[in-house]
């Protein structure tokens, strides 16, 4: 398969994977392009073990990782400068937020799960990226996630609980 | 009664990102992509430069060596010859 081919085939799929994770459009265009450079290099070392989609899946949730990690990194170092309480809490707060895919009605809601979902770990977050946003079935994103299905749904589990802990905790603070 | 308000809250803020609409990928993201392949390949080095480099740094760190064992002999040398000097003048005054 050419790499033209593959990049007409899943560029809205690597596009919007990075956009759930960066709800930002120049920074999921940024990973978009860092994948399929990625892509370019590794595809002749491609071995079928896996699909080519959760290869390309795991290829963008690692960049997207890894550009989010870098991202912090910086404004943690700027923010350090005027450290205050609510520091961690403006760490995760998506202040550049553009998501297109987001209607206007339901961007306040949205914003704040995400600012949420922002701060649970890694592995969590990229469970309910995969089940709840793009969709996929359980077994898919254990898949992608090289995982077994109980592991996924674990996962998911706790990542609700974090997520209902934050939120409940937001509503004491707002009280 | 709390718990259960709490839960509603919960599925009922997961279900709005279920609502979240797929979207197209920027038109000229194919074109960038290629730019960012030629650069790179622009600033890749061909494995036969890196070898004669490597070489050329193997060659002079060897001279070097050559060097230095060449000097420390000479200077053991001097050494050697000041220090029969040394026991001759013992022995003088023995």
């Amino acid at each position: 398969m050419s790499f033209e081919l593959i990049f007409y085939q899943y560029q809205k799929m690597v596009y919007n994977l990075a956009l759930q994770y960066t709800q930002n459009t120049e920074d999921a265009e940024e990973i978009a392009q860092d994948v399929f450079v990625k892509i370019s290099q590794k595809l002749d070392g491609f071995k079928n073990e896996s699909s080519l989609k959760t290869w390309i899946y795991r290829i963008t949730i690692n960049t997207s990782l890894d550009f989010l990690k870098s991202k912090n990194s910086k404004k943690r170092f700027f923010f350090g400068l005027f450290r205050d309480s609510d520091h961690e809490n403006r760490q995760n707060e998506p202040i550049d937020f553009n998501h297109p895919g987001v209607v206007l009605e339901q961007k306040e809601e949205v914003m704040k799960i995400f600012s949420f979902i922002n701060m649970l770990p890694n592995d969590q977050k990229t469970a309910v990226i995969l089940l709840k946003i793009e969709g996929n079935s359980q077994q898919e994103t254990a898949e992608i996630m090289n995982l077994s299905q109980k592991a996924v749904e674990s996962l998911f589990q706790r990542a609700k609980k974090n997520l209902l802990q934050k939120l409940n905790q937001q509503k004491e603070y707002e009280r | 009664m709390k718990d259960k308000s709490s839960k509603y809250v919960m599925e009922d803020q997961l279900q709005i990102l279920e609502n979240i609409k797929k979207v197209e990928a920027p038109s000229e993201l194919y074109a960038q992509i290629l730019g960012k392949i030629g650069d790179q390949k622009k600033d890749f080095v061909s494995s036969k430069w890196i070898l004669t480099a490597a070489a050329a740094i193997l060659i002079l760190i060897s001279f070097n060596i050559k060097l230095i064992e060449n000097t420390e002999d000479s200077s053991k040398s001097d050494f050697g010859t000041l220090f029969m000097v040394k026991s001759q003048n013992t022995f003088s005054y023995e």
